[in-house]
């Protein structure tokens, strides 16, 4: 049987974190991490299957709407490229373009609230909340905003 | 030796650095500190500040550190907890833009409830989260991790 093909998505920091959690499962299939060229990622060149996407700016001024147009061709790209049959992402906004255009070419989006969600909402996560095919918490708490939201016992650290 | 981390976003913070410099100065912290400042700039004769750490280096000093001081970031706080450090935690706070909103407030109260975290909030003296950190027992944290990637494996398996 051919590997399911995985694409993992994130935003530098702690989502970056999270997923890498999850290398024991990633690494059983087919799969491709994508997060943001930043200095703190450098080393994971080293380790993992990895492609950067732009550098996102600082704010909400138009370089990161220029940034945001760069990364959404990116995407497409990428998902044409990889043919991923899941995506995965623990947020955050880097992961939107990825799941809506995944989307339209029928892949799986499994979404991981942040851990660092307990009891709030995250914007990104609302945002990709409606075409979720998983959506994962990682705190029983963290049900109450998102209702179809699976609880599996705790979190990914 | 004392490990201080401040995490990678991009978005200075500069407080903690400057409250762990103080009792450096004034000879509460006789050990060696080592700071991953990420993005805040900050220079001091006391510690020993590199903007990123690769992570097996990172690993290595975890091990090392007599405890951790961290911002609120999951990945700093739960990587002191998984290897049983005594870690600090100090939120970022959205009101002196340490960060865009007030999450890592969330997180931390979350640990120093379960007594997992000696927590540093805006309103405390951060000399006493020093004193108390040395006779501090950390709770132990149980990861349930296994289980949440059995259930996702399981989803994907289904497809």
């Amino acid at each position: 049987m051919k590997k399911n093909r995985i694409l993992l998505v994130s935003t530098s920091g702690g989502h970056l974190a999270q997923i890498l959690e999850m290398r024991d499962l990633f690494k059983e299939y087919e799969y491709l991490l994508v997060t943001e060229d930043d200095e703190s990622n450098y080393d994971l060149k080293q380790m993992y299957n990895v492609k950067y996407l732009y550098p996102p700016g600082e704010g909400r001024n138009y370089l990161f709407w220029i940034t945001f147009l760069r990364n959404f061709i990116a995407a497409f790209k990428i998902i044409i490229d990889f043919k991923p049959r899941v995506i995965i992402t623990a947020g955050s906004h880097t992961a939107i373009p990825f799941c809506y255009i995944g989307k339209l070419f029928g892949v799986k989006i499994i979404y991981i609230l942040s851990y660092a969600r307990i009891y709030t909402k995250a914007l990104s996560a609302s945002i990709v909340y409606p075409i979720a095919d998983l959506f994962v918490v990682q705190w029983e708490s963290a049900k109450k905003h998102y209702k179809k939201a699976k609880y599996y016992g705790g979190g990914l650290y | 030796m004392i490990l201080v981390l401040l995490g990678t976003i991009k978005i200075p913070f500069t407080r903690l650095l400057q409250k762990v410099d103080d009792a450096c100065r004034d000879g509460l912290i006789n050990d060696d500190v080592i700071v991953q400042s990420g993005y805040t700039q900050y220079e001091s004769t006391y510690l020993h500040i590199e903007p990123f750490i690769t992570k097996d280096r990172l690993d290595k000093l975890y091990h090392e550190a007599k405890y951790i001081i961290s911002h609120g970031g999951t990945g700093s706080v739960l990587g002191g907890l998984k290897r049983k450090k005594k870690v600090i935690a100090a939120p970022r706070y959205s009101c002196f833009t340490e960060h865009v909103d007030d999450h890592q407030l969330e997180l931390v109260q979350s640990f120093s409830d379960g007594l997992y975290v000696v927590p540093y909030y805006k309103e405390m003296n951060f000399n006493d989260c020093i004193k108390n950190v040395n006779s501090f027992i950390p709770e132990v944290y149980n990861s349930n991790k296994v289980q949440v990637l059995e259930a996702i494996k399981k989803y994907i398996e289904s497809l």
